[in-house]
Parts: structure tokens; C-alpha cells; sequence
């Protein structure tokens, strides 16, 4: 085969775009973007054109998600994290429903590139950082102080607390890439052995349709896991312990 | 490697930056305030039916308690009803009784009196009788021709004699 099992993280420009002498080609990657927008646009809306007090299926559909987001969000970050519903929530949706569309064959996924992810988790982490510090000022530092340890251990536990703190955007965004990228890779390659091996390909073909169903639960346990973590670190901010 | 292409990093942030800020408003003005207006016009509904269940609970209570005051009241009356009512009877019943027992006990002087005096009137009767027969038979037996007072006396003595030896 001609394409490697990287070939499908491709980056390729459909239309060349230059602001200031800067690249920002409309990419095969920003056509998922504006396809992911598209679609929970009409997820979020057409469903809801009919709002009824007794909800229809889509109407369950969705506020079955919003229920989920919101249940999230007071279950982790309490009562004040529910100023945050929207933006929570978007991240979550963005993030499912770029790993989502990734599964479909020959869709590009969003998330399976470090830079999307990295983005994304140094907004959050940008963006609680500066809650806590709104909010708290000064006191916020707190955090980095656990309360019922001796002076002499603070000198070695304040440096890991920092150190923990500063990298939860690479722990979060390298989770979410390394994971989508390892299953499609991994769909990839065994999808080539299929034609390779002839009439005994049918095996690589069961156990591609097995890690089909597995890369549905990790696209929806990545999504889960990337917006609890915002959660959490959200609550970190709210409530300094 | 793909992801670590720096030329492929501004596009990527670019569009992520539109595309995420562009989904963050229609979901926040326009998307998620739809779902949480009619959750809350939901739950209002809810909350208002439980209302107008729980006041019709109450009416359905006090209705209730009225009823069983009225039935305890009604119950009273007719109680107190009976009981006045038996002890007009038993008055009354005890008044004839009384009259009844009056009467007899009046007849039955009367009678005692009337008894009485038919046994003097057969007393004297019965003197007479046997001082006739007395006087008869001293005039067959002895030929004595004795006057009624002497028979009289005789005759008294006698019976006065039979009385007391009785």
C-alpha cells in the first residue's frame, strides 16, 4: 500500500488562505472543524424547533446531554461551576463529536493532532488559572500549599504541587491525542493486512470491527474524561481547599 | 510524523479558534438557553401541578373533616334524641303505672270496706237468727215465754263466749 498508516493525519490545504503573510489555509482538518460546528448546530437546534414539555426522541437526545454536562459540571465543580455550563459544555461536544467523526472511514480527526488538543487544554488551563486568581488573588497560590504538612516537607512538596499544576495542559492534551492517534494508526495497519494477507484476511477484518466498537468507547471516554478534568480543574479554582 | 509539522500548526489554531468560538455562542445564546427554558417551564408545570394537587389534597382533607364533625354532631343529636325520648317514656310509663296502682289500691279499700260491712250486716244478721231460734226453741222445750232483750243479752254472751274461746 501506498499510504502509510500516517498518511491519514495529513494536513492538506483545500483552499491556500494568507493573512499578513501568515498560513491560514482552509485545511482538510478546518473542514471537520466547520463540519463538527455544523452538525451539533443542527444536533442542538432542529431537534429543539418543536420544544414540547413531553420531549420527542431527538428532544431526549439532547437534553439528555445537557442533563449529562450539567450533572458533570455540579457533581465536580459544585454549584458556582454552573456559570461555566456553556463553555463546558462546548468543549465537550467539540471534543465527542471530533473523535466521533473520526471514526467514520476517510474522515479526518480533529483531536488526533497534538496542536488541536494543546489548544484547547491550555485554554482551559489559561482560563482557570485566571478564575482562581480572580477570584482568590494572591490566596490562590494556596494551592500549591498542602494545609497540615510540616514547613520542612513544604519545601519539597511545593515545587511538585507547581510542577503537577504546570503540567496538567500537556497531561490532558497529550492523553486525548496519544489516544486517538494510537487507535487510528492501529485501525490503520491492521486494516492494510486485510488485503495483504489474501483469503486469511478475514481475521485482521474481525479484529478490526472488534477495535471499531473499543475505539467508540475511547472516543466517548476521551471526550468524558478531557471535560471532567476541566471540571476539576475548574473546581480547583473555585474552591481553594 | 504529521502532528509536528510546525507549518501545519497556525491553520489548525486559526480554524480551531473560529470554529470554537463560533460553537461556543450558537450554544450558549441560542442552543442551550432553548433546552433550559423549556426544562424550567417543565419543572414550573411540575411544580405547579404538585401545588394544585397538594391544595385539592387539602380541600379533599377539610372536606373530609367536615364531614366527619357533621357525622359525629348528627350522631350526638340522635343520641341525646334517644335518650330524652326514653326517659319521656319511662315517665309517662312510670306515671299510669302509678295511677294504675292508685286506682287498685283504692278499689281495693273500697272492696275491703264493702267486705266489711256485708260481714257486720251478717253478724247481726246471724244474732238475730239465733236469738229468734233461741226464743223458739225455750218456748217448745220449756214453755217459757221469754222477752227479746233477756234472749237478746243471752244470745250476745254466748257469741261473745264463742269469739273469745276461738
Amino acid at each position: 500500500m501506498a499510504h502509510s498508516p500516517l498518511a491519514q493525519f495529513e494536513i492538506k490545504p483545500l483552499v491556500p488562505m494568507e493573512i499578513a503573510g501568515h498560513d491560514v489555509s482552509f485545511t482538510n482538518s478546518s473542514l471537520f472543524m466547520v463540519a463538527i460546528v455544523v452538525l451539533l448546530t443542527l444536533f442542538m437546534n432542529v431537534g429543539m424547533r418543536r420544544a414540547a414539555l413531553v420531549p420527542g426522541r431527538w428532544q431526549s437526545m439532547i437534553e439528555m446531554l445537557y442533563e449529562f454536562v450539567a450533572d458533570m459540571i455540579t457533581g465536580t465543580a459544585g454549584h458556582e461551576g454552573r456559570k461555566y455550563f456553556p463553555f463546558i459544555f462546548t468543549l465537550f461536544t467539540f471534543v465527542l463529536c471530533a473523535n466521533l467523526l473520526g471514526l467514520v472511514p476517510y474522515a479526518f480527526t480533529v483531536t488526533s493532532h497534538i496542536i488541536v488538543t494543546f489548544a484547547l487544554a491550555a485554554t482551559v488551563f489559561l482560563g482557570v488559572t485566571a478564575i482562581g486568581f480572580i477570584k482568590h488573588g494572591a490566596h490562590f497560590l494556596k494551592l500549591f500549599v498542602p494545609s497540615g504538612v510540616p514547613p520542612v516537607m513544604l519545601l519539597i512538596l511545593v515545587p511538585i504541587e507547581v510542577i503537577s499544576y504546570l503540567t496538567r495542559p500537556v497531561s490532558l492534551s497529550v492523553r486525548l491525542f496519544a489516544n486517538m492517534m494510537a487507535g487510528h494508526t492501529m485501525l490503520k495497519v491492521f486494516a492494510g493486512f486485510v488485503v495483504a494477507l489474501g483469503a486469511f484476511g478475514v481475521l485482521p477484518l474481525l479484529f478490526v470491527i472488534a477495535f471499531t466498537g473499543l475505539e467508540l468507547l475511547v472516543a466517548l471516554l476521551q471526550a468524558y474524561v478531557f471535560a471532567v478534568l476541566s471540571c476539576i480543574y475548574l473546581n480547583d479554582a473555585l474552591h481553594l481547599h | 510524523m504529521p502532528q509536528l509539522n510546525p507549518d501545519s500548526f497556525l491553520p489548525q489554531l486559526f480554524w480551531l479558534a473560529i470554529t470554537f468560538v463560533t460553537l461556543y455562542f450558537v450554544m450558549a445564546r441560542i442552543s442551550l438557553p432553548r433546552v433550559s427554558r423549556i426544562r424550567e417551564q417543565r419543572a414550573n408545570r411540575i411544580r405547579g401541578d404538585l401545588d394544585e394537587a397538594g391544595a385539592m389534597k387539602a380541600q379533599a382533607d377539610s372536606a373530609r373533616a367536615a364531614y366527619e364533625a357533621a357525622l359525629a354532631e348528627a350522631k350526638a343529636k340522635a343520641q341525646a334524641l334517644g335518650l330524652t325520648t326514653r326517659e319521656a317514656i319511662k315517665a309517662d310509663a312510670e306515671a299510669r303505672r302509678k295511677a294504675v296502682n292508685d286506682k287498685i289500691a283504692a278499689d281495693a279499700e273500697r272492696a275491703t270496706a264493702a267486705i266489711e260491712a256485708a260481714k257486720q250486716q251478717a253478724l247481726a244478721e246471724v244474732r238475730d237468727i239465733a236469738a229468734d231460734a233461741a226464743r223458739d226453741i225455750v218456748a217448745k222445750v220449756a214453755g217459757l215465754k221469754l222477752d227479746e232483750a233477756t234472749v237478746r243479752a243471752a244470745v250476745d254472751a254466748e257469741l261473745k263466749q264463742l269469739a273469745g274461746g276461738k
